[in-house]
C-alpha cells in the first residue's frame, strides 16, 4: 500500500527508536526475515536493440508470460515481459524489426540468464511492464492508477 | 359536415360522459391534465408484520398503497423500499440488493419482488418510500433463528473471474474471491446458506442468501457438483454458481468453480459446532487497492471477541513484519458468519467476514472494494488454532512444504522437504520449483520459532530463509504455527495434523503462500489406494498469462494412478475453446526419487485427457510425500500446486448420489 512520507519517516524513526533501545537492553530477538532475493532496482540496466522475435507461448523452465528477444550489439537477449504485457485496454505494442530500449534486470535462475524487463521504450513512449519491486502490473491495476492520477 | 369534425364531437361527448362519471382524461382535455399528487403512503393488508426463517423468503410480498389528498390511489408512482443494509435484513429478488424500487398499478399499489431474510436473526423494519411524502410505510419484518437440523458446509475459493460485459464488466481476467456456507439435506438439496463474493473492483456482493442447489454427487469416486442458487444475478451464471467438487470424506471435499464464469480452487469442509478463541495463525492473501497481490500472515489470540496479534505482510513487493494489531469479533449467524471489525495492518483497514468451520478453524474473507469499505481489497484465507502447545525450535520437525503464488502475483510454485536440526535452528533439504523443470534442488538455511516484536514473544510467529538460494526467488519466508493436533488440508481430519501457515516474504513474490505439514512418513509402498487429488495452475496464451483447475479420484497402486476428474478450463489451456469437462481419464505412474526414502519425492508425468488430441494433455507432477494420506506437488508443464488427499468413507455423504452427468466437450 502507499502510504505518506510522514507515515514513513514516522515508521523508520519508531523502529530506529525501537531498535536502539534493544540494543541498549541487549535482549535477544531474531527478526523476521529480510528480502534478500528482491527484484534490486539499483541493478537496473538499459539494453538498446531490435526485436528478433516475441516469444507468446512459455516453454518450461522459462518464466510465465511474454517474452521478447532482443538483437544487441552483445547478442540475443531473452527479456521477460510478465504476464500481463500484452492484456488489457492499453497493451504493449511491438513489432518484430523495432529499435526498443528494455530496462529491467538480469537474473540467472537454474543456470538461464533472463533479462526480468521493467520498462519498454520506444520513441519517446514509456510502457512500464512491472513496478519497482519487480511485481507484474496488471490492466487493472494500470486502469485504477490512471483513474487516481498515480503513475506506475 | 366531415368525418374529422362528426368523431370530434363524438370524442367530446363520450369523455364528457366518462368524467362525469370517473374523472376520465385524455390527451386532447385541457381540463384534466393535473397528476394526482402522492399524500399517503400505507403498507398493504397482510404484509405486515411477517417473519420468516433466516434464509428464507417472505410468505407474502411486500406491498405500499399510494394515495392523494383525496385518498384517491396514485398509479405510475415509483415506491422505493428499503431493508437495512447491515444486521437482520434480507434482500429483493428483482434488485438482488436490500433496496428495489417498484411502480404502482392502478389502484395505487407498489408490489416487491420476493423478499428473502438474510442469515441474521432478529426484527426489523422495511421502509416504502414515495418522492413527495415525507412518512415512509414500515413493514415490520421478523428473521428467525433456523432450527438447523442439516449439516452445514462452508466453502472457500479464489481465482479467475472470466471477463464479461454483463457482470464484472471486464475486457481482462479479474481476482475474486468467495467464502461461503450451505446446508444440505440428506436428499443433497441446499436448503439454506449464505455467500460473500468479491472481485475486488466489480463485484462486492456481502452476505449474499443462497435460496437452493442441490449437490450430487456419484456415491463410489466422491466426485460430483454442488449447485449454488442466489439471487443476485453477478455470481455465477444468472446467480447460480456451480461448484465442482471431489469428496476425500464425508466431511470434505476439494473444490473449483465449475460453471465458465470463473475458475479457481479450493475447499468445503463440514461445519462442526465451536467457535474460534484461544490462540491462532493465520493467512490471508489476492490483491491490495491497487490491484496488486498482497499476502498476510501472523498469529493472534481471541479472548471474549477482543484480538490482539501480530502480522507480516507482503504488499506490491513492501514487505513489513511485525505489525501488532488488535480487533474484535462479532458474534456469528445462524451458519457460523461473522464480521471482525476495527482490523487494521500496518495502515490498511481490512472488512474482514469470518465463517466458522470448526473450534480450531475459520475461512475469512476481505470485502473491500477499491477502498471505498475499507482501504484493503479482495482477499480470501483461513485461520487455525495453535492449541495449547508452546512452539520453540523442535516444534517445526522434519516437513514438507509447499507454496503457490497468488492468482494475480508472480505465477509459481514451490514444493519441497527438509529436516531440520532445532538446537541450531537449520534446516537441509530438497525442493523443486516450476522453473527447474522436474530437477531436485538441494536447499539448507536456518529457522526461528516464536520470535518477538517489541520485546512480546508471540507464540508460534516464526521465521524460515533458504540461505543458499538454489529456487528462482524463494528465499525468506514467514512461518506461523499450528495445532499438531490439527490438519490443515482436512480439519475435521483427526489424523494428519500439525504443521504451519507460510507466507512468502521475498518481494517479487508477494501473495505467495504455503503450508508445511509434518513428514513422518516416506514409504513409497504407503503411496497407494484411492485419492482425491486437485490443483490449482496458470499457463500463457498469446503471452498472457490465465488459469485452470482440476480436480479427481484415482487409485494408486505400485505407483501407478487411475483415476478421472473434473476440468475447469474457461481459457482454453486444453482445447480451442473455453470448457467445462467432465469424466477426463487421469492416468500417470509416480517414480520415486533414488532418495525418496529421505525426501518423499516423486516424479510423475499424469495424462489429462481432457481433450482429443490436445498437446497439452501430458502434464508433469513433483511430487512430495508427507504421509501416506497427504502429499503435495507442483506441475511443471503449466505452473501448479496442488495435493493428493486419500479417501476415506464417503457413508452418509448429504448428496443426492446420481452419477454426474457425462458431458465431455470435445
Amino acid at each position: 500500500m502507499r502510504s505518506s512520507v510522514f507515515e514513513k519517516l514516522t515508521r523508520i524513526v519508531s523502529r530506529a527508536l525501537v531498535s536502539a533501545l534493544l540494543v541498549t537492553f541487549a535482549v535477544p530477538l531474531i527478526a523476521q526475515p529480510s528480502d534478500s532475493h528482491a527484484y534490486d532496482v539499483s541493478k537496473e540496466i538499459t539494453l538498446s536493440g531490435t526485436v528478433s522475435g516475441v516469444v507468446t507461448k512459455t516453454a518450461p523452465g522459462t518464466l510465465l508470460g511474454a517474452h521478447l528477444l532482443l538483437a544487441t550489439v552483445s547478442g540475443q537477449v531473452d527479456a521477460s515481459l510478465g504476464r500481463w504485457a500484452f492484456a488489457g485496454k492499453d497493451p504493449l505494442s511491438v513489432t518484430i524489426g523495432q529499435q526498443i530500449e528494455v530496462t529491467g534486470v538480469m537474473q540467472t535462475a537454474n543456470g538461464r540468464e533472463v533479462f526480468i524487463a521493467r520498462t519498454v521504450k520506444f520513441g519517446s513512449h514509456v510502457y512500464t511492464l512491472r513496478n519497482a519491486h519487480g511485481i507484474d502490473i496488471s490492466p487493472t491495476a494500470r486502469e485504477l492508477a490512471a483513474k487516481r492520477g498515480e503513475s506506475l | 359536415m366531415s368525418r374529422r369534425i362528426v368523431g370530434s364531437a363524438l370524442a367530446v361527448f363520450v369523455c364528457g360522459v366518462l368524467s362525469f362519471l370517473t374523472s376520465c382524461s385524455s390527451s386532447s382535455s385541457k381540463t384534466s391534465t393535473t397528476t394526482p399528487t402522492p399524500s399517503a403512503i400505507t403498507p398493504v393488508s397482510g404484509t405486515s408484520p411477517q417473519s420468516a426463517q433466516v434464509g428464507a423468503a417472505f410468505g407474502t410480498a411486500l406491498a405500499a398503497t399510494v394515495t392523494d389528498s383525496s385518498g384517491s390511489p396514485v398509479s405510475g408512482a415509483s415506491v422505493t423500499f428499503t431493508a437495512p443494509s447491515s444486521g437482520a435484513s434480507g434482500t429483493f429478488k428483482t434488485s438482488g440488493s436490500a433496496t428495489e424500487t417498484d411502480t404502482t398499478n392502478s389502484s395505487g399499489v407498489a408490489t416487491s419482488s420476493t423478499f428473502t431474510a438474510n442469515m441474521t436473526a432478529g426484527a426489523y423494519t422495511v421502509t416504502a418510500a414515495v418522492s413527495g411524502v415525507s412518512t415512509t410505510a414500515n413493514f415490520n419484518l421478523t428473521n428467525t433463528a433456523a432450527v438447523v437440523t442439516n449439516p452445514v458446509y462452508v466453502f472457500y475459493a479464489s481465482g479467475t473471474e472470466v471477463p464479461n460485459a454483463s457482470t464484472n464488466g471486464s475486457s481482462t481476467p479479474l481476482y475474486y474471491a468467495l467464502a461461503g456456507a450451505v446446508a444440505i439435506n440428506s436428499s443433497g438439496n441446499v436448503v439454506s446458506g449464505e455467500e460473500d463474493y468479491n472481485d475486488g473492483v466489480e463485484i462486492t456482493e456481502l452476505d449474499v442468501p443462497i435460496t437452493g442447489g442441490a449437490l450430487t454427487v456419484d456415491a463410489t469416486t466422491g466426485q460430483g457438483t454442488l449447485t449454488l442458487q442466489t439471487a443476485n444475478t453477478l455470481l455465477g451464471v444468472s446467480g447460480t454458481e456451480t461448484l465442482g467438487v471431489q469428496f476425500a470424506n464425508t466431511d470434505h471435499a476439494l473444490i473449483v468453480q465449475f460453471d465458465e464464469s470463473a475458475t479457481s480452487s479450493g475447499s468445503l469442509d463440514l461445519q462442526t459446532s465451536g467457535t474460534s478463541s484461544g490462540s491462532n495463525s493465520f493467512l490471508l492473501s489476492g490483491v491490495d487497492s491497487g490491484y496488486d497481490p498482497v499476502g498476510y500472515g501472523g498469529v493472534y489470540s481471541v479472548s471474549s471477541g477482543a484480538i490482539t496479534g501480530v502480522a507480516d505482510v507482503n504488499d506490491d513487493g513492501t514487505i513489513a513484519t511485525g505489525n501488532e494489531f488488535t480487533a474484535t469479533a462479532g458474534s456469528p449467524d445462524s451458519l457460523g458468519r461473522g464480521a471482525i471489525n476495527n482490523l487494521t495492518i500496518n495502515g490498511v483497514t481490512l472488512a474482514l467476514y469470518y465463517y466458522n468451520v470448526g473450534p480450531e478453524t475459520t475461512r475469512i474473507i476481505d470485502m473491500d472494494v477499491a477502498g471505498t469499505v475499507g482501504a484493503g481489497a479482495a482477499a480470501v484465507g483461513s485461520t487455525y488454532g495453535q492449541g495449547s502447545t508452546t512452539f520453540t525450535n523442535s516444534s517445526l520437525g522434519n516437513s514438507v512444504v509447499g507454496l503457490e503464488g497468488d492468482p494475480f502475483g508472480l505465477s509459481y510454485a514451490v514444493a519441497g522437504s527438509i529436516i531440520t536440526t532445532p538446537t541450531s535452528g537449520t534446516f537441509t533439504g530438497t525442493a523443486d520449483d516450476r522453473q527447474d523443470s522436474g530437477t531436485a534442488q538441494a536447499i539448507s538455511g536456518t529457522y526461528s520459532v516464536s520470535n518477538s516484536v517489541a520485546s512480546t514473544t508471540y507464540n508460534g510467529y516464526s521465521s524460515l530463509s533458504i540461505t543458499n538460494s538454489p529456487l528462482a526467488n524463494v528465499a525468506s519466508l514467514g512461518v506461523y504455527m499450528t495445532d499438531p493436533a490439527l490438519n490443515l488440508l482436512d480439519p475435521n481430519n483427526t489424523s494428519g495434523g500439525g504443521g504451519a501457515l507460510v507466507l512468502d516474504l521475498d518481494s517479487v513474490l508477494s501473495g505467495g503462500t504455503g503450508i508445511v505439514i509434518p513428514q513422518t512418513d516416506t514409504t513409497s509402498a504407503n503411496f497407494n489406494g484411492t485419492y482425491a487429488l486437485g490443483a490449482q495452475e496458470y499457463f500463457a496464451h498469446g503471452g498472457v498469462v490465465f488459469e485452470f483447475d482440476y480436480l479427481g479420484q484415482g487409485s494408486v497402486s505400485s505407483l501407478g494412478l487411475s483415476g478421472s476428474g473434473l476440468v475447469s478450463d474457461p481459457f482454453a489451456f486444453f482445447g480451442p475453446s473455453p470448457a467445462l469437462y467432465t469424466d477426463v481419464s487421469m492416468t500417470g505412474t509416480a517414480t520415486p526419487d533414488p532418495a525418496e526414502a529421505t525426501n518423499g519425492r516423486y516424479t510423475m508425468p499424469l495424462v489429462v485427457d481432457a481433450f482429443t488430441a490436445s498437446p497439452y494433455d501430458n502434464l508433469s507432477l513433483t511430487i512430495y510425500q508427507a504421509n501416506g494420506g497427504q502429499l503435495l506437488f507442483i506441475e511443471n508443464s503449466a505452473v501448479g500446486f496442488g495435493s493428493f488427499q486419500q479417501q476415506g468413507s464417503l457413508t452418509g455423504l448429504p448428496a443426492n448420489r446420481r452419477p454426474v452427468k457425462k458431458v465431455r466437450q470435445k
